[in-house]
């Protein structure tokens, strides 16, 4: 996974992430004032916005922003910012996927999210990642984030989220399932193995996004000593 | 539509819809049906706890003597705040929507809406609602028609609807002035309220009605049928 | 969500019981039927006017879904080299093997939700339409081949008098005349669904009603007229380019139809869960010692109904499976209370019931 976080001058927070063939870019404006129908009186509203790397916004987009939005709700610390407003805006640059699935797109998104979110200085009560899983139709092996070609011979693709946080004694805590959606045939043996397998791998990118954080921190912050 | 619609999955844009071939021989033996045909009698079935997230609805199934079925479902929303400036009446809305077949173009629905809603401006209370917006959404969800002429189709289904507007408005608590109900011979509909002495609303596809008074009784006759029905369900 | 709603809704659930008076684990009832609305309806009115294939009506608690299909036809693009016929089959499966959803086909869903405005489509309709869409495409209910059109030729004889052939209800020498126009044409399916009374989330009621209909669906046979067969005209031209209108139109036999082939092994039924939590604080104390207990608990909801339960709920599963446990979209959101393992199993459990009991319906 590569990341590059502050890409964008004129927003509050932006962030790059490519992973396997797939490109997002994600912006992040607020907390400001919200339009009148999108305030919420006791807490941050969010707009999520999609842009395909093809064309203009469809219904397949509007799917994304859903999927995205349960995500993200829950890990933002939305009670701090009443009668406020985030636009979290994303633009695909590489789908690495064909128009039929956008699983490598929302989980690339997600972890976009995440970097912006932190650039732009939103309180987060946890953090999230997100990844891909398909398993074969012949062999039914796991592919952890596959490839287009091999997203093509899946039987059952899986988009997984989870929410992490580390205690106070520097561990590594699992808060909760944010995010599964599964699509094709796959039975429940499956669906576990799914599970444990992302759960492994969004414990890895999870480390991946925190040192990369660390790093911004620490260079922003060079100043402080 | 120049603009492909994006909110919606249209599918391929180069599709044609399903046309099906009319040839005299293959048209749908008559034979079953006549069984049934004429023998039964004018029904109709109501129901008004249907749709359960409107104020009011009304659900109306009219059998006709030919055994042909006009499925009519009315929901009111309202009446409910009008924004924008200051109205001393309320305003009322009908939208007309086909939920299964698609027959009707938009001109003629345009033209259904408008004349329910001069029928139902005359009727409701409006001065009793000020501020506020009452919309009806009328949903046909069927009606069969043995004989495929276009303009008698209108005149089938108006009956029915103008009665289960009613229908939807009692159930709603809305203030009407009279159970308004309508009548239709040949190709005219009259819309009554008051035991027909009181017209709300004339449709007419015949250009040439020669004696208008016959015609305006033949529909007060059907009228009060109709009327009873309703009150009889209402008791 | 106001505080009075949750605090009320903890109170009920304390209780045991649910705003809808229903159990934790109970489900609404289901009624479906195809609605008569279908002109394959056994009690159709109206077969020579009615364009519609395929229906259902789904009713689950108040809230209720009408399905209708219909459909329309389009023509494939074929490349230049499938001309020579010769394992044109084998040429497909080969370039296509390795890439499951080509095989697949689905149907063009459009949601409409009643709820007395008027406008376009909101977000809840078009996710919902999208999601029909995609998790229809991926299920592999549908194939591409089961939409294939097997196009007929109709003649005109002398007196006027017509007949209809198609290719496989012919004898052998009569088959060139279908196999001499290389065209290839596929059937497409919408699906108009309309949802009433709205009353919890509706994805699992909209597919649902859409495999009921779809089940339903008979495709008309179609042809076109031997003598238009062959022949093409130019409209229009303008420079060096040239409009070329065909001269027919295919047709559909208003008589003879064939159902729909459906992989029926790969039919699922959905159903929703929610999962939350019961704040102690919320709970009526039964008895004395009872009040130590601090830990809030969880409590799994089947089936979702009512404002006040969509509206607390945030850890929500949407499950379609057949009985058997194979899955075909499974949804888990955890927005709220914690979903651990057991819970899901439970769910997969209650939903492989619901699946049969849903399947017994149609």
């Amino acid at each position: 996974m590569e990341t590059s976080m502050r890409v964008l001058s004129h927003v509050d927070g932006s962030a790059v992430v490519s992973n396997n063939g797939t490109k997002v870019i994600c912006s992040v404006s607020g907390p400001m004032e919200p339009k009148s129908r999108q305030e919420l009186p006791t807490q941050l509203a969010l707009e999520i916005i999609v842009k395909p790397a093809e064309g203009v916004q469809s219904t397949r987009e509007k799917l994304m922003e859903d999927q995205i939005r349960s995500v993200l709700t829950p890990v933002l610390a939305r009670y701090l910012h009443p009668r406020q407003f985030v636009q979290i805006c994303f633009q695909v640059l590489e789908a690495g996927e064909s128009k039929d699935y956008t699983v490598k797109e929302v989980s690339v998104g997600i972890n976009a999210a995440v970097l912006a979110l932190v650039d732009a200085g939103v309180p987060l009560l946890s953090m999230c990642t997100g990844t891909c899983i398909g398993i074969t139709s012949e062999e039914r092996r796991l592919i952890v984030n596959p490839t287009e070609p091999e997203l093509l011979e899946c039987a059952s693709v899986h988009v997984f989220c989870l929410e992490l946080g580390t205690d106070e004694n520097e561990k590594i805590d699992v808060r909760n399932v944010l995010l599964v959606d599964s699509l094709g045939t796959f039975d429940e043996s499956q669906l576990f193995q799914v599970l444990e397998t992302g759960e492994k791998e969004c414990i890895r990118l999870y480390t991946e996004l925190r040192s990369v954080i660390k790093d911004k921190v620490s260079r922003d912050f060079v100043w402080k000593q | 539509m120049s603009v492909q619609d994006r909110r919606r999955i249209l599918g391929p844009a180069e599709a044609k819809p399903l046309r099906f071939a009319v040839d005299s021989e293959t048209s749908i033996p008559e034979e079953g049906r006549t069984d049934d045909k004429k023998t039964g009698k004018e029904s109709v079935f109501i129901s008004t706890d249907l749709v359960t997230n409107a104020n009011g609805s009304s659900y109306l199934e009219y059998m006709d003597g030919n055994s042909d079925q006009v499925l009519v479902m009315s929901s009111v929303f309202g009446p409910r705040p009008l924004r924008g400036s200051f109205q001393s009446k309320a305003s009322v809305s009908i939208q007309f929507k086909e939920v299964t077949l698609e027959h009707f173009n938009t001109g003629e629905i345009k033209e259904i809406c408008t004349f329910l809603t001069n029928v139902f401006n005359a009727v409701i209370n409006i001065e009793k609602y000020p501020k506020s917006g009452i919309d009806i959404f009328i949903d046909l969800i069927q009606h069969s028609n043995s004989n495929p002429a276009e303009e008698e189709n209108i005149i089938k289904i108006l009956p029915t609807c103008i009665n289960s507007i009613t229908m939807a408005l009692v159930d709603a608590g809305i203030e009407i002035i009279d159970l308004v109900s309508a009548g239709s011979v040949d190709n005219s509909v009259v819309a009554f309220i008051r035991n027909g002495h009181e017209i709300v609303g004339i449709w007419s596809d015949d250009d040439k009605v020669s004696d208008i008074s016959r015609l305006i009784e033949d529909c007060r006759v059907k009228y009060l049928q109709n009327k009873q029905t309703l009150v009889q369900y209402l008791r | 969500m106001n505080t009075n709603t949750a605090l009320q809704q903890d109170r009920h659930l304390s209780l045991e019981t649910r705003p809808c008076s229903r159990g934790f684990e109970e489900f609404r009832d289901v009624l479906i039927n195809d609605g008569n609305i279908s002109r394959y309806s056994a009690k159709c009115q109206n077969a020579n006017t009615n364009n519609v294939i395929g229906s259902s009506i789904v009713r689950s608690g108040k809230t209720f879904v009408i399905t209708s299909i219909t459909g329309g036809i389009v023509e494939e693009t074929l490349s230049a080299n499938n001309e020579d016929d010769v394992g044109e089959e084998e040429l497909i499966t080969l370039s296509e093997g390795s890439n499951r959803l080509a095989k697949n086909a689905s149907v063009h869903p459009v949601v409409e939700i009643q709820r007395g405005r008027v406008g376009g489509p909101t977000d809840e309709e078009m996710i919902t339409s999208e999601r029909l869409h995609k998790t229809l495409l991926h299920s592999g209910i549908l194939k591409k081949t089961a939409l294939r059109v097997l196009c007929g030729v109709r003649r005109t004889d002398e007196n006027g008098k017509t007949t209809k052939i198609y290719s496989d209800e012919i004898l052998e020498e009569e088959r060139k005349i279908s196999e001499s126009n290389n065209r290839r044409w596929s059937y497409v399916l919408y699906a108009k669904i309309q949802v009433f009374s709205r009353n919890g989330p509706i994805f699992d009621l909209c597919w649902n009603s859409l495999i009921s209909a779809l089940k339903s669906v008979q495709l008309p046979r179609a042809f076109l007229d031997e003598r238009a067969a062959d022949l093409k005209i130019a409209v229009r031209t303008r420079g060096r380019s040239m409009t070329i209108r065909e001269t027919y139109d295919i047709l559909c036999d208003p008589e003879k139809s064939l159902p729909l082939q459906l992989n029926q092994h790969e039919l699922g039924y959905g159903s929703n869960y929610g999962i939350i939590d019961i704040d102690p604080l919320a709970q009526l104390a039964k008895e004395e010692n009872e009040m130590d207990v601090d830990k809030p608990t969880s409590v799994l909801l089947a089936d979702i109904e009512t404002e006040a339960e969509e509206s607390s709920i945030y850890s929500k599963l949407s499950l379609i499976t057949n009985k058997d446990g194979q899955f075909k979209s499974a949804t888990i959101i955890g927005g709220g209370s914690k979903i651990t393992p057991e819970m899901i199993k439970r769910c997969i459990s209650l939903s492989k019931e619901r699946s049969k009991d849903i399947e017994s319906k149609i």
